[in-house]
């Protein structure tokens, strides 16, 4: 006991003194530039705050004050050789950049952070390029305004010319009674707010993915997707864009007018093309649909969203802009489909319908077949007992069992059908664009037989058949070969026609080994 | 059922014709009656005949040795590494006698072949593999020099066995006599012979030959499924390998076949961070400019991971990530999932 004690103490006391041994200190400057009226500051500042106001100056004066931390001495002393302060320009175009800082795309063990007071002109224009911060602010400025940031909010107020405000993580809060110039506010996974006087006439044009749009402003107009491109007041003036891929878009009214509390979501205002019969609709931010049974029907669209659903004892029609759709057992119709993301679909004993524009698609069984496209991803279906097409824009194609007619077709992939083993006949078309086609078959499988190799390697992509009675011909087209295989197998029987360009064509009857499949 | 045992025994003896004359009409009486008896009786005729087509050649005097001293001829003589053995394989019947022909063709082949890069290969400091037609005519204990896979070699005839077993492909003959005074002649021709290469899959030997056939388009078909394969057994951190990764890399950038670069952006997206840093680049190239849109969200999906792993990314990789969050005609799950992966960059504080 009393070791583990003594462990203890020595453990807390190196802790103790290592943290004790970090280096920290914050030193503080002044600069002063002149600048001529209608000249523009620019400030390259990876680390740090920066507040730049406009005033009634007639030179820049700035006071800086630079943080460094590092574990030691030695270090502290490194980050101290590496940073500064560079200075170019002019009286018109004036620049400082704050050099060797730590972002998070090159870590070094130190840090040096400056954060910036800035006086400017009124009448000057404002550049900052930043990568990180807890805050950017500007205000006061009459000269355009264009700020571009990685982490960190960027807050703009009083900006009466072109504002462009960029930004990733952070959120973007613009604040002017009347804005004079176009404003851009842009954000990847931040919020975009912009308070402006209630009755400022402007066009406004809100895009967001994943967010909500809303405001208190007597706003029309309509939406395209997922941007909305209306106008606030009388029609003209000009443009404020906002956009944010996965956060909420604000616009409000400054100097009194409605209240917060009428603050509404813009969808709810305008008209929204929404699905027919469809029993949830979300149309606006991401909305995640999951359930383990629906012992309904189920009818679901989002604009984007995961759907992931165990069992659903009825039909199922299901629609997302983007996002995975999982679905179990389905035992009625299923209809599935995605602007982007994966499928995968359990027992499916209705007629299937599944499509996305990318994405692998898995299907286990589909009692009833169907159709299952992807514009560009692989596609495995298990098991089908019913007529069956399978469209890729660009990946595999694999038929693990196929007890019904199949029609498979790929831009670039190989494709892999299995007959099942007490069929007799079936109908066959298969159709790559690049890449190889096989088909295996029972012994005793009888079909007409018409296969196509379209080549400009003919001793490389080749014809091969486990069951004869094909006769193969070879045809020189331009500069490929046409290798052709037709013929009866087995007394003859449905049509088989495939088609392999810059591949081999295979008609096996070997036994396959178990299908491994990669679930997500 | 003991009638087929008595004729089968017979069968040798009919081949020599040896049987006296009643009991060589009942031995193919039966052989017409008797299905199975037939197809043996096929089989060994095969076999003889195939048997007759090799020459004749001396036995050499270690293998005579050896059968004496088996056969209770000759005086046992042991050597120092070995002990003999008392087994006794007995003769196992083989319908299909070819395919014993043939594997004994190619096994000569593959000696030949280790013989012929013993002696005119450079040196490869590799480590060594296993080299066999299916059933190991070398013993996994035999010391083996390294031998290397080559587009062309040249072997004298000394390191060629006289004899050529089963039916081996050969094509593409030419006869080269560079010097007609020198008493020496040439021939070359193209074979075709099938390998069997085992080993760990971290050897080196392995490594590089599974390299080189991931980035020759035409050696593996169908690819899909040899990178599927490629992927079950490289993502284990045991087995993981740059030389691996690279050849994926490539793969994805140059194959023109969409469903393999599918497959190995999916295989380069399960390797260790450690062996897939190296490839990065070719992450970012495939989710930049892939047409193919299964192929850019795996890829960014690929570096959400990433990202999320707490790794640091690139400078390139998060302006690709954002000019993708941004990009109005991207498919929509890829801006997310872009977006996603760029929410995890934090600074460092």
């Amino acid at each position: 006991m009393k070791k583990q004690a003594l462990i203890a103490l020595i453990v807390c006391s190196i802790a103790g003194a290592s943290s004790a041994q970090v280096l920290r200190k914050t030193l503080q400057g002044d600069l002063k530039y002149t600048l001529e009226p209608g000249g523009t500051f620019i400030l390259d500042n990876p680390l740090g705050d920066v507040e730049i106001v406009g005033a009634e100056v007639a030179d820049i004066q700035a006071s800086y004050f630079t943080t460094v931390s590092a574990p030691n001495e030695a270090l502290f002393q490194e980050a101290m050789r590496q940073s500064g302060l560079v200075e170019a320009g002019d009286a018109k175009t004036r620049v400082v950049r704050t050099a060797a800082m730590t972002t998070n795309f090159r870590p070094r063990p130190w840090t040096v952070s400056v954060k910036w007071n800035v006086r400017v002109p009124k009448s000057a224009s404002v550049r900052v390029a930043s990568h990180s911060s807890n805050r950017i602010r500007i205000a006061n400025v009459m000269g355009n305004v264009h700020v571009t940031n990685f982490n960190g909010n960027v807050v703009l107020a009083n900006l009466n010319a072109a504002t462009f405000a960029e930004s990733v993580n952070g959120s973007i809060f613009y604040n002017t009674a009347r804005p004079r110039g176009n404003v851009v506010l842009s954000t990847v996974n931040g919020a975009v707010t912009a308070t402006i006087h209630g009755d400022a006439d402007f066009k406004w044009v809100a895009k967001t993915v994943t967010g909500d749009i809303r405001t208190n402003l007597p706003v029309r107009g309509t939406f395209f997707g997922t941007t909305f491109r209306g106008g606030v007041n009388a029609p003209g003036g000009p443009t404020l864009n906002t956009s944010s891929l996965m956060g909420n878009i604000q616009l409000l009214s400054a100097g009194g007018g409605p209240t917060p509390q009428s603050i509404r979501s813009v969808p709810t205002i305008v008209d929204m093309p929404t699905l027919r019969g469809v029993s949830q609709t979300s149309s606006a931010g991401r909305a995640d649909f999951k359930k383990n049974t629906v012992t309904t029907s189920v009818k679901y669209a989002t604009s984007l969203g995961d759907v992931k659903v165990a069992r659903i004892r009825g039909e199922a029609e299901i629609f997302t802009g983007a996002g995975e759709v999982q679905l179990g057992e389905v035992q009625g119709a299923c209809k599935v489909q995605s602007l982007g993301g994966p499928l995968q679909l359990g027992e499916i004993m209705g007629l299937l319908t599944a499509s996305t524009r990318a994405g692998d698609i898995l299907v286990d069984s589909t009692r009833r077949g169907g159709s299952i496209t992807t514009d560009g991803g692989t596609i495995s279906l298990l098991y089908t007992s019913g007529p069956t097409r399978l469209k890729s824009g660009g990946g595999d194609i694999t038929v693990r069992q196929a007890a019904a007619s199949i029609n498979a077709e790929t831009s670039s992939g190989d494709i892999a059908i299995t007959i099942d083993a007490k069929s007799k006949s079936e109908t066959v078309e298969a159709k790559t664009g690049k890449g190889n086609v096989i088909v295996n078959v029972p012994a005793a499988f009888g079909a007409d037989v018409d296969a196509t190799i379209i080549t400009t390697d003919p001793t490389g992509d080749t014809f091969v058949s486990d069951i004869p009675g094909l006769s193969i011909t070879r045809e020189q087209v331009g500069g490929t070969t046409r290798v052709r295989a037709t013929g009866k197998i087995n007394g003859g029987g449905e049509k088989v026609t495939l088609q392999a360009t810059g591949g081999d064509i295979r008609i096996s009857t070997g036994r396959v080994g178990p299908t491994l499949v990669k679930r997500r | 059922m003991s009638e087929c045992s008595a004729v089968t025994e017979r069968m040798p003896l009919l081949l020599t014709e040896s049987l006296d004359t009643v009991r060589r009409e009942q031995t193919h009486q039966h052989i017409e009656t008797c299905g199975m008896c037939g197809a043996e009786w096929s089989a060994y005729k095969e076999t003889w005949h195939l048997m007759g087509d090799l020459p004749e050649v001396d036995v050499p005097a270690r293998v005579k040795q050896r059968f004496l001293t088996a056969a209770g001829i000759a005086p046992v003589v042991v050597p120092r590494d070995e002990t003999p053995s008392s087994n006794v394989v007995p003769f196992r019947r083989r319908s299909a006698a070819k395919w014993v022909a043939q594997a004994a063709a190619v096994a000569l082949l593959v000696g030949g072949a280790y013989i012929a890069g013993d002696r005119s290969s450079d040196p490869i400091e590799r480590a060594p593999v296993t080299v066999s037609n299916g059933s190991p005519f070398l013993p996994a204990s035999a010391k083996l020099t390294p031998m290397s896979l080559a587009e062309s070699r040249t072997m004298d005839a000394e390191a060629l066995s006289p004899e050529i077993q089963g039916r081996p492909n050969i094509a593409n003959v030419q006869f080269v006599d560079a010097d007609a005074t020198d008493q020496q002649i040439g021939v070359s021709f193209d074979i075709t012979s099938r390998w069997t290469v085992t080993g760990n899959p971290k050897d080196k030997s392995m490594v590089r030959l599974l390299s080189y056939m991931l980035e020759n388009e035409e050696s593996m078909t169908p690819r899909s499924s040899a990178m599927e394969w490629v992927r079950r057994t490289y993502s284990d951190p045991a087995y993981a390998d740059p030389e691996i990764a690279n050849a994926l890399a490539k793969v994805l950038r140059n194959d023109t076949h969409e469903g393999v670069r599918i497959r190995a952006v999916e295989t380069l997206s399960t390797l260790p961070p450690a062996v897939g840093s190296q490839t990065r680049d070719a992450l970012i190239e495939a989710l930049k400019s892939d047409p193919n849109p299964a192929v850019r969200l795996k890829a960014v999906e690929a570096l959400v991971e990433m990202a999320r792993s707490g790794e640091v990314l690139s400078p390139a990789m998060v302006d690709t990530l954002r000019l993708k969050a941004e990009q109005d005609d991207e498919n929509l799950y890829v801006r997310v999932k872009a977006a996603e992966a760029l929410s995890q960059i934090k600074p460092r504080q």
